[in-house]
Formats: C-alpha cells, structure tokens, sequence
C-alpha cells in the first residue's frame, strides 16, 4: 500500500520506474509516399533522462516519436531501446507506453478499467494490480475519479488518467506527445512540474514532443531541436538557449524572440553604428547579430556588473505594459527591435537609447550558423 | 506503390525470416480480409463463369448427370423466341419508365421536404414505408387493391371514374407495374436526393431572389444544378436494380406482364421440364446488356 | 382514413400558426397551405396501401367481398378471426413460417456479421497491396443482384447437397450479407478515432485483442446496426428462397404468404393478416435504425 512519509510529505509506492533504459536512433529516416518527413535522425536517449523533442509543427518530432513507439514504420535506419534492435517489433511488444495528445481513453471504459487494462498484459495477481490501481490514482490524485466514465472528466482529469494508464505498467520508456497542449494555459504550469516530479521520480527514460519552447526548456533534461525533419541541435535548455548553433534555434527559443541585426560595412545599420566603436567584439566573417530582447537596456538602467556596448538610439514604436515589465518595439531604419525592460518609458516616436549586454551577443554567419 | 512492393519482397530473405512490420500487417490484412474475399468471390465470380458454362448446355433433370454441351443452341433458341423479345421489349420499357418515376417523384417530395417542418420527423417515416415494408406484403396488398372483382382501386377507376372498361384486369398491366414500381423506389430517390438538397447553402438562394430570379428559374439554375450528380446517380442505381428485377415484379403479377427477370425464372424453374441452359443464356445476355448500358450511362452521362 | 385527415389538417393548422407567428416575410398563406396539402397527398398515397392492408386483416370475409368494396369499416365490424385462422390453421403451418424466417434471419445475419466485422476492419485500417480494389469490388457485387446468379448458384446447391435444407439457404443469404456488412463496417471503423486503438498497442495488446476488446465495444451501434440491417435482407428474401426450400416445412415467410392464396378460398383476409406480421417487425427494427438512414449507411449510398 502507498505510505505517506509525514515529514518530507513523500509516498512512497510500489510504483517504480524501470531501470532507465538506452534509446539508440540511428539514421532513422521516414518517407510518406514523397514527402521526407523525417531525414536521417541519429540520436541518443540516456537512460534515466527526460529528452524534449522540440520543433514547429510539421518538423517531424511526432513522427521520430511515433516510430519510437512502432506507430510508424521506419523507412530507413534502425531504432534500439537497450540491447535490442525494435525496428521490426510491433508496437505492443516494445514494452513503452504512450500519453497521446487526444488522451485517448477509452471510452467504453471507466476510469478503473482504463488504469487497469494495460496490466491485464502483466502476470500480476488481482490484489497486485487493484494494489497498483489504487497507488497511481493516489500519485495522480484521480482516486474519487476512479468509478467515473471519461467523458464525465475535465480535460486536466483525462490528462492525468492518461498518464496513470502510462506509468501503471512501469514500462521501460514513456513517450508523451504534446500531454499538455489541450489544457488551459494555467492548468498547463502546473502539470508540466507535475510531470516533471513524476519523471524524476520514476526514473524512467522519457521522450517528450512539445512545439512549445518554453514547456521544453523548463523540463528537459535534454532538449532536441528540429526543424523539416533534421535535427538542428542537442543540448541542455542552457546550452541550446545561449548557446544555438544557428539562427534558427536562436530565433525557436525565446519569447519575444531574439532580434537580428544586419552586420555590413563594418558595422549596423549599413555601417552607421560601427560594431567596436560601441564595443561589440565579434569575428569578421559576421553577416548578423543576435541580440535577446532581455539582454537589453534603457541606456544608464543596465544590471551593475557585466559588459555593455555603448548606447544605441532607436525610436520607441510600440510599448504594451505587462504588469512586472514593459515590452517595446523599437524601430530604425526600418529595422524593429523587441525589447523587453521595466524601465522603459516614453510614448511612440521618442528616442530610445539603448545598452546590449555585450556578453550575450550571439554572431552568425552568412549562412546563419553561430560563430 | 511499386516501391513498396518491391521493397517488400526484397526484404524477405532466405536465411532471415525476421518479417517487417509492414509484412506483418500485410499478412494481417489479408488474413482478415481472405475469408470474406474468398467466399464472395465464389459467390459472384464463379457463379457468373459458370453461368456463361452454363448457357451452352443443356442441363439435365438429373442434378447426377452433368450437363450436356450444346453449343449456341440455347442462344439461337431465344433469339428467335418472341417471348423473349416481349420480354425484352418490356424490361425495356418498364425500367425506363419506373426509373423516370421514381426519380421524379424522390425529386419532388425531396424539395418538398427541403426545408425542416414541423412534424417532419414523422412525415419522413410515412414516406418511406413503402420501400422498407417487406416486398411480400406490399406486394401483395397491391394485389389485393387492383383484385379486379374486389379491389378497391378497379372500383374506383372503373366504376366511379370511367377510366378503363369494365372487366379489364388492371393489375396485370404495364401501367400497374410501372406504378407499383414507382412507389416502392421513390423513397430510395427522395432519400438521397434529400441528402444533397439539404445541403446546398441558402446563400445561393438569397443572392438570387435579390437578384430578382422567380422560382423557376432559381430551380433550374440553382437546385437542378447542384442536384446533377446525384440525380444521375440515382438514376443508375435505379436502373441497374430494375433491369434485374425479379421478385417485385412476379410477387405482384406472377409471368403476366413478362419482364426479363420473371422469364429468366420461369424458363429456368417454373416450367415442366425446367430448361436452365436456355435461361442462363438469358440471364447472360441480361449480364452482358447491363454492362453495355452502364458503361455507356457512365461515359457519357456522369462525364458531363 | 379520416382520422389521418383530422391529424394532418391539425398538424397543417399548427404548423400554419407557427410559422405565422416566426416569420413575417415568408411564404403567403395559400403557398403554405398547398404546401401541407401536397404534403398530406404524399402522406396518404404512401400510407394507404399499409392503412388498407391492416383494415383488410381485421375485418370478416363477408365484409371484403361485398358488392361494392369499402374503405372504412365501421368499428362494430373488426374482428381476430383472420389472425386466429393463421395461427391456429391446421392447413397452413404459418407460425412455422414465422419461425423458420426468425431462425434463418438470426442466424445467416451473426454469421455474415461475424465475416464481414474482420474483413471491414481490414478494409478500414491496414493496408496491403489490392485494398482498394477489394473494397471497390464489394459493391460491384450488387450490381449483380439475384435473378442473374439464381441459375449458376442453384446448380452450385445442388452439387453440394444443399437443396431443400435450412443449411442452403443459410449459407446463401449469409454470403449475400457479407458485401454490406463490408461496406457498412468499413465506413464506421474509419470513424472510430485511431489513437484509441493505438493506445491499445501501446498498452500491449495485439491488433487482433485490439479489435475484440476496443474497436467493437465501441462501435455497439453500428455492429447493432448492420446486424439488422442483415437481418432484413434475409427476412425479406424470396427468390432464392423459393428456389432452394421445397419441404412446407421448410418455408419461410415471403413463400409462405405466397402460398397461402393457393390454400383457402377467399384468401385475403389472412393473406393480408401474414403480410401485416411479417411488416411488424420489419417497422420496430427501422424504428431503431432511422436515425441512421440519413447520416450515410444508406443502402446504396455510394461514395
């Protein structure tokens, strides 16, 4: 039975993860009829780790995911979970579980029946799998739901039956595409650090889909970064956040998002504001700046410590007050600039000046990698 | 599709009988599917190879003995045969004829029901008793109306009306048939036909009573129109069934208003002794005309 | 029949004050008039033959074969006797008519269900080469509808010893159910959500325990639905019926009502009292499936 530990507030059950288990995609690729949707991926899960796989809709992150699972066949290259080769298993025999973005509860079902078909594949005992019934639906606080059908639930309810249904059998992955994308946006929060406690406690090894950039950086262990069926670049939420490889995961990451600004003639603005005139150290070949819209300043309210260029004059276009911040669009010469500070103020047409924190400022090339 | 294919036998190798997800679900698929296919195809290849066997011989009473090949003679034999080509000439007529009616008369209560009214949930369900009653029973309720000492219907339109002579029997007309037909089907017709009708937006109708179009014309130039398809559809349909028909029409007049189906099932079963060549030959060219005029319908009419 | 009138002509008049109440610049009063009065003409050409059938088996015989024929009888006049002389005849075994149709019907439609439920579900989610001209070629077999077949697929019985047994008619009316069923089913499993299933694989189950455990409880209506459906096709069979039963004992309703003229003199009365039995059913089963009519498992609605 679940035991509460009454000083730390923890239970602990009989619901463990599996040991974390390996996932090895190698030059996975996915052909629908003509179209690639996926190219190649090669990739590597590490047991144990939450890995969000993260893109624009259409980049192919489902489809990775979904030949994970065995949902989709694999046109080229091979999938391992572990020790053995799944490329040619049938999804049932995987051994991975699945959170659905439609929840996909059944709906013939109650929500005991839902929780409890998956462990009828198990050779569990009756009292051990009402045993385990009774420990998720207490891990997911959905016990007075259990009795109910599902389309007398909320949708944050389903959600979390959806996820009971996955975890109950302890398989060796859980693979969750987009879990949180039909829940309002405060219910959203809130169930994200939820997953994200649940995860680490289990211990399972997790691949996660989200388009959602924020969602992605604040729960992955690991954050993948795709776009038209290739992957753009792996890392931590810090490494992929400031450290991109291309503008392209710069500009994904951020909201607002990162503001580009044209290096030619030496300088911005076609030469007019030279690049070490306001001390800004970046290598020659530099066709574009990058700068965060957090990373900026109202000239003179920069943070005490770390390295400033020097002002820069804009014209203040838009401001929105968001209650803690303002967030301004500045304009010159046709360029815009997002900015984001709680100490701007003005109305549209006034000049702006503004400090960039010279330590943050990413360069790209020309052909939009960073340097 | 080639691809995949030959993706698929390549990958089966000799020495590894490890099968792609794909093969498993082809294997799969078809496991689920053979069965049926299987005893379909019995049911409707074979029996129209066999029937094509069957015309050019002579089937013997004796189902032991096997049937004796004749040639063309059960074809030469119906051919010259003018009650055949009585027969032939009225599924001709007939078929046209019911298929019009019935066309019409789905067209007509399905504009009448265009709009939702009150009662129309019950109105509809009136409307369609006649094609989901059994066919015995409406068969043969019709026979009871048109009884001709009897009926009700001859004392209406014989005594009361004028029209037709007394002592006629009416049942066993073209007419009657034609009729009989008609009604049982339209409800098939206004069925489909509703569907689509209830479907073309108001807007069309709106901009051209703005426009000043009276409702003729917005009936020609909107609903017919947008009712092309369908109606050629139901059409075909219709005819495709009533060429065939049997059973409506020797339930209401047994062999007195010959159609092909009736002769086809007299020749072969209703008559001492039962000629089955000579009505597989029949029921051969019925096969072979019907496909003519299908294609001929599909081609040239639904390609419009 | 006047009864019918007095209920159309207040339902006209209700109708009539409502729209007068909803509307202003709708039709005018005399289009809508002509509009419930064709209505009503449609409603009684269509119900009259059924009104007339059941008047026909509730009175006596002396009131059917009078001089002058009537429509209205007066209630005075009603009576069972044409019901009891059917299921208490000794001549006509019409409740074993009845029961012959009941068991055949039940029976060929579970196991044309039971076929087509698989194959519609392969039809509807898997693919393999050839799917697409199988689940066209289903409906080509309507087009071939009885009176074509009747010749070769008798001769077929008659080889595998199957004339004149319930067996041989069973297993013709089940194969002829089993291109609807196809059809019917497959349009519905396409409806039913994929991730669902796939949850079901994912939860470890095979594509067959699949279907068994998910696919079907969820989709109860249509299963319900083409069961009737397949019922009725066999309930309302004739030809192929008559051809195969020869034994009285044998015989099903549509050649028992036939049959039955032969048998009495002055027949109609009970002939019409079989005609209004066989139509019972047949009226409680559509009661059931015509919110289903419309929305597309038509009969023929082909697309």
């Amino acid at each position: 039975m679940a035991r509460t530990d009454d000083s730390t507030g923890e239970v602990s059950t009989s619901i463990e993860g599996a040991a974390g288990e390996r996932i090895r995609l190698d030059s996975v690729t996915k052909h629908f009829d003509d179209l690639i949707a996926v190219d190649e991926i090669s990739l590597e899960v590490e047991p144990g780790e939450l890995l969000v796989l993260l893109g624009p809709s259409g980049c192919g992150k489902t489809t990775t995911l979904r030949m994970i699972a065995g949902l989709e066949t694999v046109t080229d290259g091979s999938i391992r979970i572990g020790s053995e080769d799944v490329t040619q298993t049938l999804p049932q025999n995987r051994d991975i579980s699945m959170v659905f973005q439609s929840y996909a509860l059944y709906p013939h079902k109650t929500v005991r029946g839902n929780l409890a078909f998956p462990l009828g594949k198990t050779d569990l005992t009756t009292e051990e799998k009402e045993q385990k019934i009774e420990e998720v639906a207490e891990m997911l606080e959905i016990t007075d739901l259990l009795e109910k059908d599902p389309d007398q639930l909320s949708g944050g309810q389903r959600q979390r039956v959806a996820v009971g249904r996955t975890i109950i059998r302890e398989p060796r992955v859980f693979l969750l595409d987009e879990p949180l994308s039909n829940l309002d946006a405060e219910l959203r929060v809130q169930t994200r650090a939820q997953l994200h406690s649940l995860q680490r406690r289990l211990g399972t090894t997790t691949v996660y889909v989200t388009h959602d950039q924020e969602e992605a950086l604040s729960i992955a262990d690991r954050v993948v970064i795709m776009n038209d069926g290739r992957i753009e670049q792996v890392g931590t939420p810090e490494e992929v956040y400031t450290e991109p490889d291309n503008e392209f995961v710069a500009e994904f990451l951020g909201e607002p998002s990162i503001n580009f600004l044209d290096v030619g003639e030496g300088g911005l603005f076609g030469g007019e504001v030279s690049l070490g005139e306001i001390g800004i150290d970046v290598p020659r070949e530099t066709a574009r700046i990058g700068v965060r819209p957090e990373d900026a300043f109202v000239a003179g309210k920069q943070p005490s410590d770390g390295r400033f260029t020097d002002p820069v004059t804009f014209e203040l276009d838009v401001i929105e007050p968001l209650g803690h911040t303002y967030e301004a669009t500045l304009e010159r010469n046709g360029r815009r600039f997002a900015l984001q500070s709680p100490d701007l103020e003005g109305e549209p047409g006034d000049p702006v000046e503004i400090q960039f924190d010279a330590e943050t400022i990413l360069a790209f090339d020309g052909d939009g990698r960073r340097l | 599709m080639s691809t995949s294919i030959r993706r698929w036998v390549t990958s089966w190798s000799v020495f590894d009988r490890e099968y792609t997800i794909e093969q498993k679900e082809t294997l799969l698929g078809y496991g689920l599917i053979l069965p049926s296919i299987l005893l379909v195809g019995a049911s409707l290849i074979y029996p129209v190879a066999y029937n094509v066997y069957l015309s050019f011989t002579e089937v013997p009473l004796d189902p032991t003995e096997s049937p004796e090949w004749v040639g063309l003679a059960n074809y030469e034999a119906l051919l010259t045969d003018p009650e055949f080509w009585q027969a032939a000439q009225n599924t001709l007529v007939f078929t046209f004829f019911s298929d019009v009616g019935a066309t019409a008369l789905g067209l007509g209560v399905a504009l009448l029901f265009r709009n939702k009214f009150r009662g129309d949930g019950v109105m509809r369900g009136l409307v369609l008793l006649p094609y989901i009653a059994p066919l015995i029973a409406v068969a043969f309720t019709w026979r009871w109306l048109l009884q001709p000492t009897y009926g009700i219907v001859p004392h209406l339109l014989q005594d009361v009306l004028g029209i037709y002579s007394p002592g006629e029997n009416i049942r066993q007309t073209m007419e009657m048939v034609i009729i009989f037909d008609t009604w049982r089907y339209f409800p098939f017709a206004f069925l489909l036909i509703l569907a689509r009708v209830r479907s073309i937006p108001e807007e069309l109708y709106e901009a051209a009573k703005i426009d000043g179009a009276g409702r003729f014309a917005r009936f020609k130039d909107i609903t017919l129109p947008e009712l092309k398809f369908v109606l050629a559809a139901v059409f075909l349909l219709r005819w495709i069934w009533n060429f065939n028909v049997f059973t409506d029409v020797w339930l209401f007049v047994g062999n007195n208003v010959p159609i092909l189906g009736t002769f086809v099932y007299v020749k072969g079963f209703n008559t001492i002794p039962p000629n089955q060549g000579f009505a597989a030959a029949v029921a051969n060219l019925m096969v072979i005309a019907l496909f003519a005029l299908v294609l001929v319908y599909v081609r040239y009419i639904l390609d419009w | 029949m006047i009864l019918k009138l007095i209920t159309s002509a207040t339902e006209a008049l209700g109708g009539l004050s409502r729209r007068f109440r909803r509307q202003s610049i709708e039709a005018p009063l005399w289009e809508r008039a002509l509009f419930y009065l064709t209505l009503g003409v449609v409603g009684f050409v269509s119900v009259f033959p059924f009104y007339y059938m059941g008047v026909t088996s509730l009175v006596p015989e002396s009131w059917l074969y009078s001089r002058v024929p009537q429509a209205i009888p007066a209630l005075a006049d009603l009576t069972l006797e044409n019901y009891e002389a059917l299921f208490g005849a000794e001549s006509v075994p019409f409740v074993q008519y009845f029961l012959n149709s009941l068991f055949i019907g039940t029976v060929s439609a579970a196991l044309g269900l039971a076929f087509s439920i698989f194959g519609a579900y392969s039809f509807a989610r898997l693919e393999y080469p050839g799917r697409w001209v199988f689940s066209r070629g289903v409906l080509v077999n309507y087009m071939f509808a009885g009176i074509l077949l009747v010749i070769p697929i008798f001769q077929i019985i008659v080889w595998a010893k199957l004339v004149n047994t319930r067996l041989g008619i069973i297993v013709t009316h089940f194969i002829f159910v089993i291109p609807l069923g196809l059809y019917l089913l497959g349009n519905y499993f396409r409806s039913v959500p994929r991730e669902i299933e796939e949850a079901g694989l994912m939860d470890g189950y095979s594509r067959l325990e699949v279907i068994v455990r998910i696919t079907l409880p969820m989709s109860k209506p249509a299963i319900v639905a083409t069961y009737m459906y397949a019922f009725l096709l066999s309930w309302n069979e004739y030809l192929y019926a008559s051809v195969i039963l020869r034994d009285q004992s044998l015989y099903t309703l549509p050649i028992g009502i036939e049959q039955l003229q032969y048998a009495f003199q002055n027949v109609w009365g009970d002939v019409m009292a079989a005609s209004v039995v066989t139509t019972i059913p047949v009226l409680l089963i559509f009661l059931y499936l015509q919110k289903y009519l419309v929305e597309g498992l038509s009969f023929g609605n082909m697309d």
